[in-house]
């Protein structure tokens, strides 16, 4: 009998297991479907309804967090006006159809999905780079990865025409080890600085650069303030991350709405000028990066914000065009 | 492409081998001790990630990497007594049991870690501990040899003299004969006073306290976090790596090198302009291929001993 018991408990153990397995796996997006019936009442407030709709999970401490920090920031500059919510679709591209279509026939005002299309330029990496070498870790080669690339490296051969490159993929974005193991190879190689797009598998790269007291470039949110208080010696690896400030774009949209100046079904390119995108400026910065080469850099920023410098974008170019790009710079 | 051969042949590729192999050994090992059980366990994968959580989560809460350790093969070593207890006492289909673990570890992780940090895919918020690296001395002041072997994680020495532990284990003991009888045959195990079901769940238990270490291998001794799916598929090389072996714990250990020395390859050949798609696939072909000569070769020689019988 008390045998029996114990399978009882066993089993509801593990139902309970295979639930969490479930919700671990994308229970954000089921969770979220019972929301609108008590929202609908609500609605005779007047309240501006977004939604934002993730092709990940937060916790990636870069894109989707800066994302959710956007809404955020609206709900908290218009707290009485607007209404919020996030859902994580994961990565699992099957669930984005059922998702969309579920979101679309609730009763949103605006519904944020997609990615951004970003113009960025990095040459802080050629400044500090001493041997001339510099790399690049990506999570897959896919437009948007190197679309980044190529801002990455025109930005380096701004300041240095003889810059060389090594870029690397992980081939996916979970695999943290691969990524500290493709930065060791790449530090190995030469490579001094190393640029890092690759969502978890990146945070790798940042303990590479710490091992090997090289420096690291986070991408989309300042990544070393991340660690400044649980590990300030891989703060200090990383020298600044490139900003997609997608926080700000999403306020700035919202504004456009309120004002109904909305550009439907165009693409609005938010660039240096409006602070939507950028790089970290703090005092790793500082103390890797000479106040000429800052001021150098800063000129670069004016430069391509009147116009003067144009920025290549991996958008458009087809894969033998960005080969080719990539080859010119890969020795 | 010199150099790609210059980075090949440096110290620090041979050192980066043995790095990679830690986690695929140990998984190879766990499924070495299973088959000679024989039971098929493919649980390698989930049992790892669960460690891999539970060594960072105690190091975290306790301050001490070894307790931390400690935590992460307890937790192990439990799952494997799980397994056996649901395939033997509530006669669950092994891969159907191998299956739920998995997803336990893969989600069940994912979800304590976001109602532990809030964070749904990275456990850099907990200050947790790494195992530490040691530098051999007398070897470590051999020129070339000394670079390569000393200055490891423990534990990738650890798996390394687990090799030998298993080996003695297997066929120098009278658990070892027990585990190979009941796996062999457990009727005339049975009959001869054999306790299967004991020598099972003894035989899943160490299973699942290799997998653990090479678990927290990942999270304490390889990065120094929880990711979500951080050990992204090195459980199931490992599996490989054993069906590579002939179940054998040596045979293993150069399986799993071997597939050490195709990741390293890959991750060097990526310095050059290569297609990444074509390079990220080395690991996996060579799996591929590694296979079928290996069944080729099984193949050739059950050939040859059906002839002689005749």
């Amino acid at each position: 009998m008390k045998k029996h018991g114990f399978k009882k408990i066993l089993s509801m153990l593990l139902a309970i297991g295979l639930l969490a397995a479930m919700a671990g796996c994308g229970g954000s997006g089921t969770g979220d479907g019972k929301t609108p019936a008590p929202d609908g009442a609500k609605d005779p407030d007047g309240k501006t309804k977004i939604v934002l709709l993730l092709n990940g999970y937060l916790g990636d401490l870069a894109w989707y967090d800066c994302s959710a920090a956007g809404i955020t920031a609206i709900q908290e500059k218009y707290p009485d006006e607007v209404e919020t919510k996030v859902i994580e679709m994961t990565t699992d591209k099957s669930k984005y159809d059922s998702i969309i279509n579920d979101t679309l026939s609730e009763d949103w005002d605006i519904i944020v999905a997609g990615s951004w299309t970003m113009i960025e330029y990095i040459e802080a990496a050629a400044s500090v780079s001493e041997t001339g070498v510099i790399g690049f870790i990506g999570g897959e080669d896919s437009t948007i990865v190197n679309d980044s690339l190529v801002g990455y490296l025109e930005g380096a051969a701004y300041v240095n025409p003889d810059i060389k490159a090594i870029v690397s993929y992980t081939g996916n974005w979970d695999d943290s080890a691969k990524g500290k193991e493709l930065a060791l190879v790449q530090y190995n190689a030469g490579a001094d600085v190393v640029f890092q797009l690759a969502s978890n598998a990146g945070v790798g790269v940042f303990e590479a650069a710490k091992e090997t007291g090289k420096l690291a470039i986070g991408s989309d949110t300042d990544q070393s303030a991340i660690f400044t208080g649980s590990d300030p010696d891989k703060a200090a690896a990383i020298l600044t991350s490139s900003l997609k400030r997608v926080d700000t774009s999403l306020l700035h949209a919202y504004e456009l709405y309120k004002a109904g100046t909305v550009p439907y079904g165009t693409c609005e390119q938010l660039g240096l000028d409006k602070e939507c995108v950028g790089i970290v400026e703090n005092d790793n910065f500082s103390a890797h990066v000479s106040a000429e080469q800052a001021a150098k850099i800063a000129q670069a920023k004016q430069d391509i914000i009147d116009g003067k410098i144009t920025v290549s974008s991996a958008y458009g170019m087809s894969t033998e065009e960005i080969s080719a790009f990539k080859s010119q710079f890969i020795k | 492409m010199n150099e790609v051969l210059e980075l090949v042949f440096s110290t620090s590729f041979a050192f980066s081998v043995l790095r990679l192999t830690t986690p695929i050994l140990l998984a190879a090992l766990a499924s070495v001790i299973s088959e000679r059980a024989g039971i098929g366990n493919i649980t390698m994968e989930g049992t790892m990630l669960i460690s891999a959580f539970m060594g960072v989560v105690v190091s975290a809460y306790t301050g001490s990497a070894w307790l931390g350790f400690l935590g992460g093969v307890v937790i192990g070593g439990l799952t494997g007594w799980l397994l056996s207890y649901i395939i033997f006492k509530l006669q669950v289909n092994d891969i159907l049991a191998g299956i739920a673990i998995n997803l336990i570890g893969s989600g069940g992780t994912v979800f304590l870690l976001f109602a532990l940090t809030g964070v749904r895919g990275i456990s850099t918020s907990l200050s947790s501990k790494v195992m530490p690296s040691i530098d051999i001395p007398f070897i470590r002041d051999i020129p070339i040899l000394g670079e390569i072997l000393s200055g490891h994680n423990i534990i990738t020495y650890l798996s390394f003299v687990t090799v030998i532990v298993i080996w003695f284990l297997l066929f120098k003991t009278a658990l070892g004969l027990r585990i190979r009888s009941v796996g062999e045959n457990p009727d005339a195990a049975k009959s001869v006073g054999v306790n299967v079901y004991k020598t099972k769940s003894i035989a899943l238990t160490i299973a699942g306290v290799l997998s653990g270490m090479g678990g927290v291998y990942m999270s304490m001794g390889y990065v120094s976090w929880f990711a979500k799916d951080l050990t992204a598929g090195r459980g199931w090389i490992g599996i490989a790596a054993a069906a590579m072996s002939g179940m054998h714990p040596v045979g293993a250990m150069v399986a799993s090198v071997f597939f050490g020395i195709a990741d390293a390859a890959a991750n060097t050949l990526q310095t050059i302009n290569l297609p990444s798609q074509l390079v990220l696939m080395i690991p996996y072909v060579v799996t591929l291929i590694a296979m079928c000569v290996y069944a080729y070769f099984r193949l050739q020689r059950k050939k040859k001993l059906a002839r002689k019988k005749a």
